[in-house]
């Protein structure tokens, strides 16, 4: 575990004197970032200036893009780098360079380390959390809060372990890059209460709430005087089995790999 | 045109992600209007609403040019030296590649947009007098996102790691040319400001025709705008050229 982390973070340090190196594509990446930020917030708050939805007022619908935010963005900043380099390893061939090395191979093909500006963008969900919950009255806030942080995790590695899934396709059909703009397309899915799905066809709501369900699960912990125990239950159970078989998958579709170099 | 169709097709599964992926935005905003019950909030109701989305997204696929991918890729990779050794323009071969994409993306994503007609019973409402309209706008529109696109891509010969400003391109169209959300929810002043910048024009202008109240007036905007985005993608293009360098064989 300690070897693992040290590589993660030797990654990160290198990303970071890399990001520093161009200076103006630094001031640029965060650009980009905040302008992802931004395109968000403006889809998500003009739309309920202009909607109410019960039960989500402005401090709710806060939390809950603050939640999203930290998820996606703490998905770029660990997974991004490696997983879109995963795709162009398959199709050059470089990708036996990887299995060779003496660490597991799926973590160092997901782990390259992530820009700085991701890690900006998680702060500025850090704080849209924190400001929500300063003006939101909630009971048992440490123990709720300690919750939530354990429920966004495994939700960090479920959408991980989806796009790993998808990505693996790869092996066996080539070069398929727009796979991960499909998985992170699907976050739109995830900046809305999932209470705004509920009056849909249950055929697509089977699809949809289990993408909603991982920032709408960790709010529900710090919004909701009861928890929602049954369902905290059940989604750790479906997580550990899913984040499992797609290991167990990933390993199955390396046999797919060729290799011409 | 026939080399970039044979091209695409040699990753067609590539193609169906492509398209799937421009589709999942759209998808959610008709999925959170279907759902809301907005006939009591939103004046022009709930089925214009979700017929917005569903011919947005289908003039998105042709009239949002991504040309920038391709010259970031030619300009960081050195293509760009053998394309400026032919004898023939490369503003031709941009734009041969792009519109093929174009096409191509069109035809693909129609099964779609059927789909969702027939899914969401939207009304089909089209009269032959308008197809010359239609078919000016889409030009002017595409047109307008090439050149801007085109402009964009060429920073890459200065700025190390473009994607940060493609970004603020990307999402800058999608947010102010009314893609996430239609103009009608913006404030009445941004509404008032947006008309005269590009934006409008750029995406989904074939559908919103005579949005301003005056078609000369919007034809108007929209010539100027084509204009001073083609002079910009002229000027970057000549420094450009200028400052381009490359080695080796690529």
């Amino acid at each position: 575990m300690k070897k693992y982390l040290r590589i993660f973070w030797l990654f990160v340090r290198t990303g970071l004197i890399k990001d520093l190196s161009f200076r103006f594509s630094f001031f640029t990446s965060i650009l980009g970032s905040f302008i992802y930020v931004v395109l968000h917030f403006f889809t998500v708050f003009v739309l309920f200036n202009k909607i109410k939805l019960p039960g989500w007022g402005k401090y709710e619908l806060l939390l809950l893009f603050g939640i999203f935010l930290i998820l996606i963005y703490s998905t770029f900043f660990i997974f991004w780098r490696g997983l879109i380099r995963m795709i162009r390893n398959i199709r050059d061939g470089k990708f036996d360079y990887y299995l060779i090395l003496p660490v597991d191979s799926q973590f160092i093909v997901s782990i390259m380390g992530g820009g700085v500006h991701n890690f900006i963008a998680i702060l500025a969900g850090i704080f849209c959390v924190g400001w929500a919950l300063l003006h939101l009255s909630i009971s048992f806030l440490f123990l709720k809060i300690i919750l939530a942080l354990f429920f966004l995790i495994l939700a960090l590695l479920d959408f991980y372990s989806f796009g790993l899934f998808l990505l693996c396709l790869n092996f066996k059909y080539g070069y398929l890059e727009e796979i991960l703009f499909v998985v992170f397309s699907l976050e739109d899915f995830m900046q809305f209460p999932l209470d705004i799905y509920k009056a849909l066809p249950s055929y697509i709501l089977f699809f949809i709430l289990p993408i909603s369900l991982l920032t709408s699960l960790p709010s529900s912990i710090l919004l909701n005087p009861q928890l929602p125990l049954v369902t905290m239950m059940s989604f750790t159970l479906i997580s550990c089995l899913f984040i499992y078989s797609i290991r167990r998958f990933y390993f199955h579709s390396l046999r797919s790999y060729s290799s011409g170099s | 045109m026939a080399l970039n169709f044979n091209e695409l097709m040699s990753y067609r599964l590539r193609l169906v992600f492509m398209v799937i992926s421009q589709f999942i935005s759209p998808l959610v905003m008709i999925l959170v209007f279907t759902s809301l019950n907005l006939t009591s909030q939103y004046p022009t109701g709930q089925q214009n609403l979700i017929s917005y989305y569903i011919f947005t997204s289908l003039i998105y696929l042709f009239t949002n040019s991504n040309i920038d991918d391709y010259l970031v890729l030619l300009i960081q990779e050195g293509g760009l030296a053998t394309y400026l050794l032919k004898p023939m323009s490369f503003w031709q071969v941009a734009l041969t590649r792009d519109l093929s994409i174009r096409i191509f993306k069109l035809f693909l994503g129609l099964p779609l947009i059927i789909l969702a007609i027939f899914l969401t019973s939207t009304n089909l409402t089209f009269s032959l007098s308008n197809l010359p309209y239609l078919l000016f706008t889409l030009i002017i529109s595409y047109a307008l996102t090439f050149f801007f696109s085109f402009s964009v891509g060429l920073l890459a010969i200065w700025i190390e790691e473009i994607w940060g400003l493609q970004n603020l391109k990307n999402v800058s169209i999608i947010i102010l040319s009314g893609v996430v959300l239609p103009s009608q929810i913006f404030p009445a002043t941004l509404q008032n400001i947006l008309i005269y910048t590009p934006f409008p024009y750029l995406i989904n202008w074939s559908i919103r025709l005579g949005f301003t109240g005056s078609i000369t007036k919007e034809f108007l905007i929209a010539s100027i705008w084509t204009l001073i985005f083609y002079l910009i993608a002229r000027f970057t293009w000549t420094k450009c050229i200028k400052k381009y360098s490359a080695f080796g064989v690529s």
